[in-house]
């Protein structure tokens, strides 16, 4: 019995597999091809040398960089850039090269490739269902062959993303504290010590009570000196801390600034 | 029948991408166009892998299709949430720059006439918008004394108030963003960062708006 000849019957007790050697020769000879290929087109996309026509493999990719852009854009305080027709039809078209027709034309032609292979049909390498089917490879794993490292990848990265800048805002935000701090020290040295201030210098000074904690730390003066005051900051979120020094040593800077911070634990 | 299936597909894949039309950001079409293009593929592959395959085959291949849909829908959700923390953290590391830089220059010249107001001998001592107006001789209510510092500086700093016991000054940004999107700024501009500090004999009280 010769398995190419054989009608096509699903009870048939023996059946060629779809998954023989010679199929899996051209997968993984595809799949090296298809990798090639994306880290060469990939370089070619970020360089948009078609201007604003660009094809991504991946146009949710291109939807996240659109919304960096915008973040980026409102950081250094520029208008929005609105998308043009140009870019969201070519978006348009990679979603539907990639998802669409690619998957189309592996599916059909595999199941073309296998009805003639069934039915015994033996037709030139070039015919419909075998260039229908190598395209819709090519498509289709550029798309399917990185999806689960990058998947894996993308969770990582924003994981950590998240984590460092966590840490990072807890930091920023205890020293605009410990500079609200410094802004009352400095006005308990400018006011007279009849007013309850410390008369040109900083004994007597407290930190006010609605500054002592809040959800970042918990905020103490280690030392107070006529000219100096020594504060230190404890993170209630990590193992860390900040500590700080109010430096009112020359009259000629005021208000005095802050110097040597130094930070512990996790903010190092 | 495979131009059919084509066809089929780009027009769904197409109507459901523009259903939320014309957007600033790129997402709500394109999360639409995915939601078409998920419904059409579930239905190719139902199609096109069945009988002559093999039952084993059908069943790698959903597994196969299964896998990489799951990662690829992975992907493509954490692309979307990912971003758009990063565009919120972007805006509040602004708003934390912008508000340490108001907290840097506003207040400091408060302070140094809270100190000279203090220092002034005998009885009569001048008054706050009296010594004030030594800095700025033409300020008046609604008046901007801040001097950009380079070409990005957005920074404003208007006198809100200016009597003898309390000068008020309202510090806003242009294009940095506050904790409220609705909250009316001093120039009209809307969900701005805006801080206020009022300085009267007694010291300065703060007010952060926004």
């Amino acid at each position: 019995m010769n398995p190419e000849t054989e009608p096509v019957n699903d009870s048939a007790p023996r059946r060629a597999s779809e998954f023989s050697p010679s199929f899996l020769r051209w997968l993984i000879s595809l799949t090296c091809g298809t990798l090639v290929l994306f880290f060469v087109i990939d370089p070619l996309y970020r360089g948009r040398p078609f201007g604003e026509i660009g094809f991504s493999p991946y146009p949710w990719i291109v939807a996240g960089g659109q919304v960096i852009s915008f973040g980026l854009q409102e950081f250094s305080g520029r208008p929005l850039e609105v998308p043009t027709a140009t870019q969201r039809y070519s978006l348009l078209a990679s979603l539907l090269v990639g998802l669409v027709v690619g998957p189309t034309l592996f599916f059909f032609g595999w199941r073309m490739n296998r009805i003639e292979k069934e039915s015994g049909k033996k037709g030139s390498v070039f015919r419909a269902s075998n260039i229908a089917f190598l395209l819709g490879v090519l498509v289709t794993f550029t798309i399917a062959v990185p999806a689960i490292p990058a998947a894996i990848a993308q969770r990582m990265v924003s994981h950590s993303l998240r984590n460092a800048q966590a840490v990072q805002r807890s930091r920023d935000a205890i020293i605009n504290d410990l500079n609200w701090i410094r802004l009352f020290a400095e006005q308990h040295r400018a006011l007279p010590q009849e007013g309850g201030g410390g008369g040109g210098t900083y004994i007597g000074f407290q930190i006010p009570s609605q500054l002592e904690a809040n959800a970042e730390a918990t905020y103490e003066i280690v030392n107070v000196f006529d000219s100096t005051v020594v504060m230190k900051a404890s993170s209630k979120r990590y193992d860390a801390g900040v500590m700080v020094t109010i430096d009112g040593r020359f009259a000629r800077r005021f208000p005095a600034g802050l110097r040597d911070w130094t930070y512990t634990g996790q903010f190092q | 029948m495979m131009l059919i299936w084509l066809v089929g597909g780009v027009a769904l894949a197409s109507i459901a991408f523009l259903i939320p039309g014309e957007q600033l950001e790129f997402w709500p079409s394109i999360n639409a166009g995915g939601v078409g293009v998920a419904v059409y593929l579930l239905g190719l592959v139902a199609y096109t892998v069945r009988s002559p395959f093999s039952k084993r085959t059908q069943i790698i291949t959903w597994i196969t299709v299964v896998i990489i849909g799951s990662a690829l829908a992975v992907h493509w959700t954490g692309m979307d949430s990912t971003t758009h923390w990063q565009r919120e953290e972007l805006g509040k590391i602004s708003a934390m720059i912008h508000r340490g830089i108001i907290l840097a220059n506003v207040p400091d010249s408060l302070l140094l006439l809270l100190r000279e107001y203090h220092r002034q001998a005998g009885t009569k001592k001048e008054a706050l918008a009296q010594l004030f107006r030594k800095t700025y001789p033409n300020a008046v209510v609604g008046t901007n004394i801040h001097k950009p510092e380079h070409d990005h500086d957005s920074l404003m700093v208007f006198v809100t108030a200016l009597s003898d016991s309390v000068i008020e000054l309202t510090a806003q940004e242009m294009f940095v963003r506050g904790r409220d999107r609705t909250f009316r700024n001093y120039n009209g501009r809307t969900g701005m960062v805006q801080e206020v500090f009022a300085l009267t004999e007694k010291g300065i009280r703060h007010e952060s708006r926004n």
